[in-house]
């Protein structure tokens, strides 16, 4: 049931030392809504996407990839 | 820090709202069952579960509007900059409505089967009544289900602490 979506969302955060909360807050999403993407729950609409991306000033394909029969 | 504050103020009120919008449907499915009931019990006793009747409305009342007037301050009160309404809470809202849509238009087909063989005799509010309590009812399923199933993974990792790396 998990999403094709792969994300290193939670990778991110621990570089720059955020919690979901700080995340959320500053993306203007809740810390649910963080959550749920960095496990696969929720697919981000491109809107959040974007944001996560341009908080963490890099491009979005480094944050979210597809992922690959194999994996 | 104030900004970033009303723009987590909006996404967690919209998510409330839309939270609490579902728990008010549970209300709903009492009110209409009791309102149901007049057809099927006697006078005396749906007397007496007409005014827990209207104590739910008055609490379905009182649990929505105080949300919704923040919502509509925030909403339309220039305080917000930022207006992400896409969430994990509504795309979950979303899924249950299609659910719900789904399992209603059957229900209705299965309801106008029975009327035309079965059920001649009962009044058409009965059936509104029916469709409405089954649809909410699935509505209500749904969305808590997914909200339950989904709580359980998912947990806040904080990086925040030094203790954390």
């Amino acid at each position: 049931m998990s999403s094709p979506l792969k994300n290193r969302i939670r990778v991110f955060r621990a570089e720059h030392r955020l919690s979901q909360s700080d995340l959320a807050d500053a993306i203007g999403v809740t810390r649910k809504t963080i959550s749920t993407i960095e496990v696969g729950r929720f697919v981000p609409s491109t809107i959040i996407a974007l944001k996560i991306a341009r908080y963490f000033k890099v491009p979005v394909e480094e944050i979210f990839s597809l992922t690959t029969e194999k994996e | 820090m104030t900004r970033e504050k009303k723009i987590t103020s909006y996404a967690q009120l919209l998510d409330s709202l839309m939270h609490k919008v579902a728990i008010a449907f549970i209300l709903m499915i009492i009110i209409r069952g009791i309102g149901l009931s007049e057809f099927f019990i006697s006078l005396d006793l749906y007397g007496n579960l007409y005014y827990l009747q209207i104590a739910l409305k008055i609490g379905l009342f009182l649990l929505i509007l105080p949300v919704f007037i923040n919502f509509l301050r925030l909403k339309f009160g220039g305080q917000c900059d930022i207006r992400e309404e896409d969430s994990y809470i509504s795309e979950t809202f979303k899924r249950a409505c299609v659910v719900s849509f789904a399992l209603s238009i059957l229900f209705i087909q299965l309801v106008k089967k029975t009327a035309a063989h079965y059920a001649t005799d009962l009044p058409t509010p009965v059936y509104i009544g029916a469709i409405e309590i089954f649809s909410l009812t699935v509505f209500c399923i749904t969305y808590f289900y997914l909200i339950y199933r989904d709580s359980r993974e998912g947990q806040g990792d904080d990086f925040t602490g030094e203790q954390d790396q």
